[in-house]
């Protein structure tokens, strides 16, 4: 069961330009039916001045997708701009760099000891996933298992993205089962033809992100497994594919599809 | 559990052109651990010498990827010839090119199949329908897929679904779940894993594509395998079936089908199962 909606809001990146553009916009997300939202950045304000807006709009933070450089290196800007936003997850959107098993240790280690002080101020540190770190690095298992396997459950957690997941050929349901406990925000993101029914020169329809349940992922299951494991917070993300080339139209689709699991 | 292990043809195309190709290969494919195949055409040979050279060597032929036009239009040979490779599974290895994306299009398919389905089964057999990732597109203007149309349309009784584990995935759709779906209507599953190839990763391409995500051997990708064999187990699946189309390791298939029969071993009935 959804209780509450929230967006990624990556998903609206090119609206947040200024206090006024947030503004409205984040009103439109509440009247479409999201009542939370994941930052990607704080956009052309700061991120206090985003949480009063998003206070003053009925928008709750979820978490964030912040800078792991200045978790690192200025814990108490990290540590001041979150208490401003009012919340505990404090996330990158991604590492690139896993391509060995050394590469991923390394980084496993560096996110260990930031979730280490962040902790302390009561914060954890959140993954989100891509497609790579599905790839197999040392024999048959992939930068992803390290994760799971490395990662202080205690003191990070996933945000387990079902589309980027369900690209690289794995079982979304059989990661959220397995990632009980670890995933405070589940990123809803379909695949499956896009309505823009892009078409290549070879004549091959693109299977890209598209609106939820406009694709082919089993969201009941997802939904299910998702109510099971206790998954806090559950975020829209649309990347591209508009419908309309309008992001507020297929965040309306993704919204309506998902009411009959709140 | 999987009893036999069975290879699609396809993935040896370049390696079964003549009869003394096919001998060897076929011979090669019993030594890594298949002893069952699908046909994707008999090269340079006629069925009938193929099916020699396969009961020489100790390989079943478990079904067909046949022509299609060659079925509607010749139904004598195309009996003669299943029978010749003693397999009752006569099946097209899709048919996206015959519905299009239209509700009229996937429906006089439909229809097409089912009578010719009805022919076939006269004479034993069953038509079985391969597919790929397209099958999952909307139909225009509609919000069911054309894999549900198909689903629901073709004759449980004298046709079954040689469903592909990567294009599934591929299309984004839950493979454990459209095996339970199709409960009793799965002849030939077709084993193939999705995941990064040997090329390396780079960025994504203009669409975002990640072009580097594809076939991989079975266990080197991310397909949930344990689930997988569960649900086929339940779904009463006759018929595994190894299908690897590109991406090979050093470029030899034969390399891949056996990294991937390896892996598939602890799904293989052991001794200890035996008892």
């Amino acid at each position: 069961m959804i209780k509450n909606l929230g967006v990624q809001l990556y998903t609206i990146r090119d609206y947040m330009k200024s206090a006024e553009d947030i503004r409205s916009n984040f009103k439109k997300l509440r009247e479409l039916g999201y009542t939370e939202a994941q930052t990607a950045s704080s956009g052309e304000v700061s991120y206090e001045e985003l949480a009063e807006i998003a206070k003053e709009c009925g928008i709750a933070i979820q978490g964030t997708h912040y800078d792991m450089d200045i978790m690192e290196n200025d814990l108490e800007k990290a540590v001041r701009e979150h208490k401003a936003l009012g919340t505990t997850n404090c996330g990158i959107g991604g590492f690139w760099n896993l391509n060995t098993p050394e590469e991923t240790k390394a980084f496993i280690k560096r996110a260990n000891d930031i979730a280490d002080r962040l902790f302390e101020h009561g914060i954890k540190f959140t993954y989100h996933n891509h497609s790579h770190e599905f790839k197999k690095i040392d024999g048959n298992i992939s930068s992803w298992d390290m994760l799971v396997d490395g990662l202080n459950p205690e003191k990070t957690s996933f945000v387990l993205d079902t589309f980027w997941a369900a690209n690289a050929g794995a079982d979304p349901i059989y990661w959220i089962k397995k990632l009980a406990g670890r995933i405070d925000i589940l990123h809803l993101k379909d695949k499956g033809y896009t309505t823009a029914r892009h078409v290549t020169q070879d004549n091959e329809i693109i299977l890209e992100i598209t609106e939820v349940g406009s694709g082919n992922l089993n969201w009941d299951g997802i939904i299910k497994a998702a109510g099971e494991t206790g998954v806090k917070h559950y975020c829209v993300e649309q990347d591209r594919n508009f419908l309309s080339g309008d992001p507020f139209e297929s965040l309306d689709v993704s919204a309506k599809f998902l009411k009959k699991y709140m | 559990m999987i009893k036999n292990l069975g290879v699609q043809l396809y993935s040896i195309r370049d390696y079964i052109k003549t009869a003394e190709d096919i001998r060897l290969s076929f011979k090669k494919l019993k030594d890594i651990g298949y002893s069952e195949v699908q046909t994707a055409g008999s090269g340079e040979i006629s069925y009938e010498e193929m099916a020699e050279i396969a009961k020489e060597c100790g390989i079943k032929v478990q079904g067909t990827h046949y022509k299609y036009s060659t079925m509607l239009e010749d139904l004598e040979k195309t009996v003669r010839e299943h029978k010749a490779l003693g397999t009752n599974l006569c099946g097209v290895g899709g048919g996206m090119r015959y519905m299009g994306t239209t509700r009229e299009g996937v429906e006089s398919y439909i229809k097409q199949v089912n009578k010719l389905a009805d022919r076939l089964y006269e004479h034993g057999l069953k038509f079985t329908y391969h597919n790929h990732h397209r099958e999952f597109n909307r139909l225009d203007g509609e919000d069911i897929s054309i894999m549900d149309m198909l689903v629901e349309g073709l004759n449980p009784e004298k046709t079954s679904f040689v469903l592909d584990t990567f294009w599934v995935a591929t299309a984004g759709g839950d493979v454990c779940q459209w095996i339970e779906k199709l409960k009793g209507r799965i002849d030939i599953i077709h084993l193939k894993d999705r995941g990064f190839t040997t090329v390396d990763y780079g960025a994504p391409d203009e669409r975002g594509r990640l072009i580097q995500l594809d076939y991989k051997e079975i266990g080197k990708g991310n397909l949930n395998w344990d689930g997988i064999m569960k649900a086929c187990e339940k779904a009463g699946v006759k018929y595994y079936c190894v299908e690897h189309d590109d991406y090979f390791i050093d470029n030899d298939p034969f390399k891949s089908l056996k990294v991937s029969a390896d892996f598939l071993k602890k799904y293989m009935r052991g001794i200890e199962n035996d008892r």
